[in-house]
C-alpha cells in the first residue's frame, strides 16, 4: 500500500529543492511575551502587517511599530515562544493561498486546508490586505443575485456587488438566510465564500454539512477560524476571504461571499488592541474600528465591463444584543453597507420565518438589480403589507371591523403566510411570480386562512408537474402580459378547485 | 192498404188496452207533460251541476296528469344530468388522480434521486478521505525518515568537517552576501 | 544607535585563522562597523553568522539542515 520508492524520490525532491536563499535577513529579538502578544526589540526595517518568522517556525503579524520595539501578535505557538528568541523579517504581507483547487475545501485563513483531504497546492497567492477598487474601475450594480427567499427577493432585493447587512439577534435565523443564499446559487455561477470568524466549531461542523449535503460544497469555499484559535487568525479571516474572493471578482466571475460574524470579529479586534495597549474608544473598541469594517466592506464591488465585470457580493452578518440596532458596531456597520435585512426574534418566535422585519430591512441598491416582472408585482407588497400591520395593531382593541377592514386583514395575514419560508426550501424566481400574483388576487380569498403554506406547495408542485408549459412562458426580465397573469390565476384555481372543494367555497373572509 | 188497416188496428187495439187500464190519452199527455216538466226541472236544477261538478273533476285529473308527466319530464332531465355530473366527477377524479399520482412520482423520484446522489457523495468522500489517509501516512514515514537523516548529518558533520571545507564554507558564504548586496 | 558604537558579532564553529579574519573584517568595515567581537560555538556545526545590528547574516551549516527540515 505504502510506495517507498515514492517516499524516497518525494524526499530527494524536496531537498534538491531547498535554496540556501534566506541566509541573511533582517532580525530582532523577543523582549515580551504575553497573551499572544510579542514586543520585539530590534528589527528595525520591519514594515506595518508584515508577516514575521519567529525562530521555531511560527508566525507573527507587526503591528504596532514603535520607536525602539515592534509589537505583534503570533499566530501560533503562543506558549512556545521564549524570552530572547530571535524573529526575523520576511519582507512579505501575510498572503492568502488563492485559486481554483480552494473550492469544496475548509480552509484556515492563511489557506491550510482543515478538512483532512490533503495538502492545497494552487501556487498563487494574495496579499490579505488589499486596496479596494478605484471608483473608475467600479461599475452599476444590475444584476440581482437571488436568494431563494421570497420575502427578501420581493421587498429586499440584493444586486450582485452590492453589501447587504445581515442584522439581529442571536438565534433569528441570521446564518439561515446567508445559508439558504449560498444554497441558491447552485447553477448560478455565482462563487461563494463563507467566513467564520470566532464561532464554535460544532455550529460550523453544522453549517458545513448543510452545505455539503445540498451540494454546495462544489462551488464554495469555507474560510474558518473558530472560538479557540488565535485572536489574530479571527482577525484576518475576513480579509484572506476576501482576498479569494477578489482573485475570483478579477476573473471576471461573480463571488458572493459571507462574513459570520463581524460583531466577533471587532471583538477580536478588540481584545488585540488592548493587548497592544493601544487607546480604547467607545465600548472599549479601538479608534478605527470603523476603518477596520470599511476596509473590508468597500473591497465587495461590481467591476466596470473594462475590468471585466466581476463582483464581490457581501453578506455581512452582525449579532445585537436585545434588538439594540443603536449599538457601536451594528450603526457602524449599518452605516457602511448598502442596506440591511433586520431580523426580529419576537417575529422568529412567532413563527414568520425568516423572521424579516420588512419595515426597518432596506435595499439601498438593489431595486434597479431586480427582475422586471417581479419588480412590477411586488411594488405593492411593502404598502399591503404596512396597512396589514397597522389594521393588526388596531384590531387588538376589538372594536367591531367592518367587511372591508376583515378583507384587508385575512389578506394581509395569508400574505405573511405566504411569505413564510421553510429552511432550505428556496424558491425560483418564476415560482416567485406565481406566488406573489396569486397571493394578491381575488383568489387567495378562497383559501382557507390556516391552509395557505399548503397551498401555496401544492399550488407550486402542481404547476411544475402539470403546468410547466406555464411556467416556461413566464419570462422574468420582461413586464408580466395580463394574459399571463389571468393564466397563471387560472391554473392556480384548476388547482384550487382540485384540492379544496368545497371547503373553499365557505371560506372565512 | 192493409197494412195501413192493420196499423190502424194495432192502434185502436192499443187504444183498447189502455181504456180497459182506465188509462186516457189525456192522463198520458198529461203525465208526459208533466214528465218533460220533471226531466226540465231535473235537468236544470240536478244534471247541470252534477255535470259541471264532473267537469271540473275531469279538468283537475286532466291537470294532476299533465303536472305528473311534467314531474317525469323533470325528473328525467335530472337524472340526465346527474348521470353526465356523475361522469365528468369521475373523469376529473381520474385527472387529480392522474395529476397526484405524477406529483407523488415526481416526488418519488425526486427523493430517490437525491438519495442516491447522498449516498455517492459518502462513498466519494470516503473514499478520497482513505486517499488521505494513506497520504498522511506516506508524509509521516517521510518525516521520520528526514529527521533521522538530519540527526545523522548533524552527528556526521559536527565530527568529520575540515577546516579547509569550513573555510571554504565561509568564503563562500561571505562572497554570496557581498554580490547580493551590491548587486 | 549610532554606527561608530556598532558592534558586529560574527559566530563560528572553530577559531578562525588570519584568512577569515581578514575577509571578515573587511566585510563588516563595508557595512560601516569597525568593531567585531567573535563567539566560537562549535553548535553552529560549521559556516558562520555575522550579526550587526538587526541584520543576520546567516551561513551556518545548523541553518541550512534547519531549513532544509523545515521545507520537509
Amino acid at each position: 500500500m505504502l510506495d517507498l520508492n515514492d517516499i524516497g524520490r518525494g524526499l530527494k525532491e524536496k531537498i534538491s529543492r531547498v535554496s540556501g536563499d534566506n541566509s541573511q535577513r533582517s532580525t530582532g529579538r523577543i523582549v515580551y511575551s504575553g497573551d499572544g502578544i510579542i514586543k520585539i526589540a530590534g528589527l528595525s526595517d520591519v514594515q506595518y502587517n508584515e508577516l514575521l518568522d519567529v525562530r521555531g517556525g511560527y508566525h507573527a503579524l507587526a503591528l504596532n511599530l514603535e520607536h525602539d520595539s515592534v509589537g505583534a501578535v503570533l499566530f501560533s505557538g503562543e506558549d512556545r515562544v521564549r524570552f530572547g528568541d530571535y524573529v526575523y523579517s520576511t519582507g512579505k504581507a501575510v498572503e492568502m493561498k488563492v485559486g481554483e483547487e480552494m473550492l469544496g475545501r475548509i480552509v484556515d485563513p492563511l489557506g491550510e486546508a482543515l478538512d483532512g483531504l490533503g495538502e492545497i497546492v494552487t501556487g498563487k497567492s494574495r496579499p490579505v490586505e488589499f486596496p479596494a477598487p478605484a471608483i473608475m474601475d467600479r461599475g452599476k450594480v444590475d444584476k440581482p443575485l437571488q436568494t431563494g427567499i421570497l420575502a427578501i427577493d420581493s421587498m429586499i432585493p440584493i444586486g450582485r456587488g452590492q453589501r447587504e447587512l445581515i442584522i439581529g439577534d442571536r438565534q433569528t435565523g441570521k446564518t439561515a438566510i446567508a445559508v439558504d443564499t449560498i444554497l441558491n446559487q447552485k447553477g448560478e455561477n455565482v462563487i461563494c465564500i463563507y467566513v467564520s470568524i470566532g464561532q464554535k466549531a460544532s455550529s460550523l461542523a453544522k453549517t458545513v454539512n448543510t452545505l455539503r449535503s445540498g451540494g454546495a460544497m462544489d462551488y464554495t469555499c469555507v474560510v474558518c477560524s473558530t472560538a479557540d484559535d488565535a485572536v489574530p487568525l479571527q482577525y484576518i479571516a475576513p480579509y484572506s476571504g476576501c482576498a479569494l474572493a477578489e482573485y475570483f471578482m478579477y476573473q471576471g466571475k461573480d463571488v458572493l461571499i459571507v462574513y459570520d460574524d463581524l460583531s466577533k470579529h471587532a471583538v477580536a479586534y478588540r481584545a488585540m488592541s488592548l493587548l497592544l495597549k493601544r487607546p480604547a474608544g467607545r465600548e472599549a473598541y479601538p479608534g478605527d474600528v470603523f476603518y477596520l469594517h470599511s476596509r473590508l466592506l468597500e473591497r465587495a464591488a461590481k467591476l466596470s465591463e473594462e475590468k471585466g465585470g466581476g463582483s464581490i457580493t457581501a453578506l455581512p452578518i452582525v449579532e445585537t444584543l436585545a434588538g439594540d440596532i443603536s449599538a457601536y458596531i451594528p450603526t457602524n456597520v449599518i452605516s457602511i453597507t448598502d442596506g440591511q435585512i433586520y431580523l426580529e426574534s419576537e417575529l422568529f418566535n412567532s413563527g414568520v420565518r425568516p423572521a424579516v422585519n420588512v419595515g426597518l430591512s432596506v435595499s439601498r441598491v438593489g431595486g434597479s438589480a431586480q427582475r422586471k416582472a417581479i419588480r412590477q408585482i411586488s411594488g405593492q407588497l411593502r404598502i399591503n403589507l404596512a396597512q396589514y400591520r397597522e389594521l393588526a395593531i388596531f384590531m387588538q382593541f376589538g372594536s367591531d371591523l367592518d367587511s372591508q377592514t376583515q378583507k384587508t386583514l385575512s389578506r394581509g395575514a395569508k400574505l405573511t403566510d405566504t411569505l413564510k419560508q421553510r429552511q432550505y426550501l428556496n424558491y425560483s424566481v418564476k415560482e416567485m411570480i406565481v406566488l406573489l400574483v396569486v397571493s394578491q388576487s381575488d383568489l387567495i380569498d378562497g383559501v382557507p386562512a390556516k391552509k395557505v403554506t399548503e397551498f401555496n406547495d401544492g399550488l407550486l408542485d402542481y404547476l411544475r408537474i402539470n403546468r410547466s408549459d406555464l411556467l416556461g412562458r413566464i419570462d422574468p426580465d420582461a413586464a408580466l402580459t395580463d394574459e399571463l397573469k389571468a393564466d397563471i390565476l387560472a391554473a392556480a384555481g384548476e388547482y384550487m378547485n382540485m384540492t379544496l372543494g368545497d371547503e373553499g367555497g365557505s371560506a372565512d373572509v | 192498404m192493409f197494412e195501413f188497416t192493420s196499423e190502424s188496428m194495432l192502434l185502436s187495439a192499443f187504444s183498447d188496452m189502455l181504456d180497459e187500464m182506465g188509462i186516457t190519452w189525456s192522463s198520458i199527455l198529461l203525465h208526459l207533460i208533466a214528465l218533460v216538466i220533471l226531466t226540465v226541472g231535473l235537468y236544470l236544477l240536478l244534471f247541470k251541476p252534477v255535470k259541471k261538478m264532473i267537469r271540473e273533476r275531469q279538468e283537475k285529473v286532466k291537470k294532476i296528469e299533465k303536472e305528473n308527466a311534467e314531474l317525469n319530464e323533470e325528473v328525467k332531465a335530472l337524472k340526465n344530468s346527474s348521470e353526465k355530473v356523475l361522469a365528468d366527477a369521475k373523469k376529473e377524479a381520474a385527472a387529480i388522480h392522474e395529476s397526484v399520482v405524477k406529483v407523488a412520482n415526481q416526488k418519488a423520484s425526486d427523493i430517490v434521486g437525491e438519495a442516491k446522489a447522498k449516498a455517492k457523495a459518502m462513498i466519494d468522500r470516503t473514499e478520497t478521505e482513505m486517499d488521505e489517509e494513506r497520504k498522511k501516512l506516506q508524509a509521516d514515514v517521510e518525516k521520520q525518515i528526514a529527521d533521522v537523516s538530519l540527526v545523522v548529518a548533524e552527528k556526521v558533520i559536527g565530527r568529520d568537517i575540515s577546516k579547509a571545507d569550513n573555510h571554504r564554507l565561509i568564503e563562500e558564504s561571505l562572497k554570496e552576501w557581498s554580490e547580493k548586496e551590491n548587486g | 544607535m549610532a554606527k561608530e558604537q556598532l558592534v558586529a558579532k560574527v559566530v563560528v564553529s572553530e577559531k578562525p585563522d588570519d584568512d577569515i579574519l581578514r575577509m571578515v573584517a573587511e566585510f563588516v568595515k563595508k557595512r560601516g562597523c569597525y568593531k567585531t567581537e567573535y563567539i566560537i560555538d562549535p553548535d553552529i556545526l560549521g559556516g558562520i553568522v555575522i550579526r550587526i545590528g538587526d541584520k543576520v547574516y546567516d551561513g551556518s551549516v545548523r541553518s541550512r539542515l534547519e531549513t532544509i527540515r523545515q521545507s520537509i
